[in-house]
């Protein structure tokens, strides 16, 4: 048997022996060769050439087991006969001797459908059997049979064979049958079975009958009515490379030709996976598509595979879900670079920079775009409103392009604020980054609240400074001076080790003289002083950015 | 069965197994909706039980014929009675579907095939059964076919038929043999629709929404759906001017959000209107929707703001609407209005 070895050998030893427990679970994927072990097992044991570890197959009693006729051997579909009155059959004949053999076996084929009471039946019989009686249950859902019965039984959990053993296996079977059949049709059939034996041999079959006895990958493709592979090559390059009419265009002609449109989201999807391997593991991050893009292609071509399983018009939602993905992946490169602009210059934030709110890139995972980015932050080509519609395209596109070369998200990436923070003072910038973290558990609105601080001090009187940065909001000054929030903020100084501070203050930095009030800025004014900020300043040295939109963020936006 | 448009390599793969005497392994027919399936899986069993079979063809006349076309009858008499016990009138050749007001096929309905199949056909060399829609079998009702599917009698012939082979179990679907159908394309569609006595020109437009689909073809109502698309227009039109109430009342005076089928058509239309904007902007795709509704379609591209690939995310939005649909088609339909507003120039309300 096909990977089977530990199975066989167990089961030959117990029948050349003849310690047999009363009952035996054969549990594993479909068509791995279950009830096949079940019958020869049966035959094994009631061979007249035995006790032995095989059968002969030419006995009267393995011919008439194999031929279902054999009294003694009773093989019960049990998910038709799911019931408690089927059992109380059974249990009846387990009680007289086999008529001509040595065992009456009882193979259950499909077991995990029989009924709860029908289960509850047999324990009683599996407890203590008659010694002539032998259960065999066969069953591709072992989790379905009660633990009281699983208590009393052997359990073999079959493996699905390798890829390479099923591949050696149908090669044999291939040359058996006289059928001609190169390495690569035989890696699709491999991959049709999916793990299973029959369904490798019935893809076989199946192609068989239509092309006869010379057979090529493409005629296995068309005969299994898989997609063409080099239309999915096609689409998933104009994917990767943002080409969205190339893309649509794949499409379209995929459902001229007849194609299932959602077979061609699923193996567009597996060829996303392979390429993703091949980047991760192969090391070639540095040109063309990137792993993050690629999971973000496999997030969406996934979630429109289940679509389509679900009905709807097949051609809009593909059409849909590839326009999103060839547009959208522009867009991720860009959010990653911010995120790395970012980190780089981790300096004071002006009103234009990149991550007002913690919504913007770095905060957020992967595939996460949407409408929700209202605030200017977005660095222009996702921003909303008047004037921003059209144009918008022609950034987005061109990003990727000024890719630098070192790929892979920068550690941080996670926490961009923390990171902000610490630029300012190494020091008390720690303390407060743990002061935060040590807050979490015990109260996270806090916690929160406390990242909007600018640094901590506590001098040797036993006196608490928390400083707020200038913008911060009047609700995050009133929530930590709050006897609350003072409270927390002590018990948490406390347990990073400090002494516990007598007092707790919290300040405002002093204003800069030049820091006026946002609202009395000009447009031109607000753009003089976003052109200062190192990350705006590197956005347009380095990527040519153009100004579409500027707006000063109400101090409540920063909370 | 020759007579079969746009089905070649189906058609090859069930004309080879006629030519042997050997019975054909359990068969699963799959495809997408209005491709033909069932036509072929029927002019299959007649092929096969028919006397003075002509290659790929059935005489038409002969006992074995009428018995197909009795076990047809027989499924739609079924289908409206209420009485669901009956024995199968002609035991060789069955056509097995959901019972009335029952949703699914039931572990009785294949308790009676498996028990059938035990004995030898009464005036045939086979017995054939079909199972159509195969996907709404209840798990139960599978499993329990699971070993004469494995191992069918020799006279032994079963069909299922399906549009969703993998809402199949596995274990089943391990089991048959595949036939896959392939979507019509549309000079077929509109041949077939021109043979039914419709138009040149009602053929071209029902085959253009059908994509594919002959018997979505045949049913569509062509009026119906450009009512629809207007509906939607004026919902657009509505939000753009800041409206939601008024959009919303739109929206629930027309017949759509009442019935649940043509709530799901009009979202479906809805998701087309975007598509074709959203694809519109940068390609010259031939547009989904037919030709006569694209210049209104072109007014109301001008009332979208965002880039395409926010109205792709926003129509990433409708679709989960659409997924959700069943549980309730008026939220559905309210969820997918709102959700348009985001899309529309003012269509905010102040916050």
């Amino acid at each position: 048997m096909l990977g089977q070895q530990v199975p066989s050998k167990a089961l030959g030893a117990a029948a050349k022996t003849g310690t047999l427990a009363s009952s035996y679970i054969f549990s594993g994927t479909r068509g791995i060769g279950k009830t096949t072990i079940a019958r020869i097992f049966a035959k094994t044991l009631n061979c007249a050439e035995g006790p032995a570890e095989d059968c002969c197959d030419q006995c009267q009693a393995c011919i008439e087991i194999r031929e279902g006729r054999c009294l003694d051997v009773l093989e019960v579909d049990a998910a038709t006969h799911t019931g408690i009155d089927d059992i109380r059959e059974l249990r009846e004949a387990a009680q007289y001797p086999p008529g001509q053999e040595r065992y009456r076996v009882f193979i259950l084929d499909e077991a995990h459908q029989l009924s709860a009471a029908a289960w509850n039946g047999l324990l009683k019989v599996l407890e203590e059997p008659p010694q002539w009686c032998v259960f065999l249950f066969c069953t591709t859902e072992p989790h379905k049979i009660p633990a009281t019965i699983e208590s009393r039984s052997l359990h073999f959990a079959f493996r699905s064979p390798s890829p390479a053993q099923l591949k050696g296996h149908l090669q044999r079977v291939a040359q058996d049958e006289a059928l001609e059949i190169d390495s690569d049709a035989l890696d699709l059939l491999v991959k049709a079975a999916d793990g299973s034996v029959r369904d490798g041999l019935s893809a076989m079959d199946q192609v068989r009958a239509l092309v006869g006895q010379s057979v090529d990958a493409g005629s296995v493709r068309d005969a299994l009515g898989l997609v063409p592979g080099e239309a999915i090559a096609r689409y998933v390059e104009a994917l990767t490379a943002g080409d969205t009419p190339a893309a649509l265009e794949v499409v379209a002609s995929m459902e001229e030709s007849g194609q299932d449109l959602r077979s061609v989201a699923a193996e567009a999807l597996e060829a996303v996976r392979r390429l993703a391997l091949d980047l991760t593991l192969g090391g070639k991050a540095d040109s063309g598509p990137f792993p993050e893009q690629l999971v973000y292609l496999g997030k969406v071509l996934d979630e429109t595979e289940t679509r389509l399983r679900q009905g709807g018009p097949q051609r809009t939602l593909l059409d849909l879900a590839t326009i999103r993905m060839t547009r959208m992946a522009g867009l991720e490169k860009l959010e990653e670079l911010v995120g790395r602009l970012e980190e780089i210059s981790a300096g004071p934030r002006s009103p234009m920079g990149g991550n007002p709110s913690g919504r913007g890139p770095g905060g957020r995972g992967l595939g996460s775009e949407g409408p929700g980015g209202r605030g200017p932050g977005r660095g222009g080509p996702g921003g909303r409103g008047p004037g921003s519609g059209r144009p918008a395209g022609g950034p987005q596109r061109s990003a990727p392009a000024s890719k630098p070369s070192t790929a892979g998200p920068p550690a941080s990436r996670t926490d961009p604020d923390r990171v902000a923070h610490s630029g300012a003072s190494a020091r008390t910038g720690n303390d407060l980054a743990d002061l935060s973290s040590q807050m979490q558990d015990s109260s996270p609105a806090l916690a929160a609240v406390l990242r909007q601080a600018k640094s901590t001090h506590c001098d040797d009187s036993g006196r608490l400074r928390i400083t707020l940065s200038q913008d911060a909001g009047e609700f995050v000054q009133a929530r930590l001076s709050s006897d609350e929030g003072k409270q927390s903020l002590a018990g948490a100084w406390a347990a990073l080790g400090y002494p516990k501070p007598r007092q707790v203050e919290i300040l405002r930095e002093a204003s800069e003289a030049k820091t006026p009030s946002h609202k009395a800025l000009s447009r031109e004014e607000i753009l003089e002083e976003a052109r200062k900020d190192p990350a705006v300043r590197s956005l347009f040295e380095r990527f040519g950015a153009v100004v579409l939109q500027s707006k000063s963020i109400e101090p409540e936006a920063g909370g | 069965m020759g007579s079969i448009e746009g089905q070649e390599r189906a058609i090859a793969a069930l004309g080879a197994m006629l030519e042997t005497p050997a019975t054909p392994p359990p068969l699963l027919f799959h495809g997408p909706e209005g491709c033909g399936k069932r036509t072929t899986a029927l002019a299959f069993a007649a092929a096969l039980v028919c006397s003075a079979r002509q290659g790929l063809d059935a005489c038409g006349v002969c006992s074995g014929c009428q018995r197909v076309r009795g076990a047809i009858a027989v499924s739609e008499l079924r289908s409206k009675s209420s009485s669901q016990d009956r024995p199968m009138a002609y035991p060789d050749v069955g056509l097995i579907s959901v019972p009335p007001r029952k949703t699914r096929i039931s572990i009785l309905q294949a308790r009676d095939i498996c028990q059938s199949m035990t004995s030898r056909p009464f005036e045939f060399e086979r017995r054939i059964y079909i199972i159509e829609p195969a996907d709404l079998l209840t798990p139960a009702a599978a499993n329990s076919l699971l070993k004469t599917v494995e191992e069918p009698p020799s006279y032994g012939v079963l069909i299922l038929v399906t549009a969703a082979p993998w809402a199949l179990p596995v274990t089943l679907r391990s089991r048959l043999r595949r036939v896959s159908f392939r979507r019509l394309s549309e000079a077929v569609v509109v041949r077939h629709l021109r043979a039914m006595g419709l138009s040149e020109d009602e053929a071209q437009r029902r085959a253009h929404f059908a994509r594919g689909s002959l018997s979505l073809a045949a049913d569509l109502d062509l009026q119906a759906r450009v009512r629809a698309i207007e509906t939607w227009v004026a919902i657009l039109e509505r939000l753009s001017q800041g409206e939601r109430a008024g959009a919303l009342a739109v929206a629930a005076s027309e017949a759509f959000a009442g019935e649940a089928s043509s709530a799901r058509l009009s979202l479906e239309l809805l998701l087309t209107i975007l598509r074709d904007l959203a694809a519109s902007a940068v390609t010259a795709d031939p547009l989904l929707l037919e030709v006569g509704t694209s210049e209104r379609l072109s007014g109301v591209a001008e009332l979208l703001i965002g880039s395409s690939g926010q109205r792709a995310v926003l129509v990433d939005r409708l679709a989960g609407e659409l997924a959700r649909f069943n549980r309730n088609p008026r939220l559905a339909v309210e969820g997918a209005v709102l959700a348009l507003g985001g899309v529309l120039r003012n269509g905010d309300l102040p916050a």
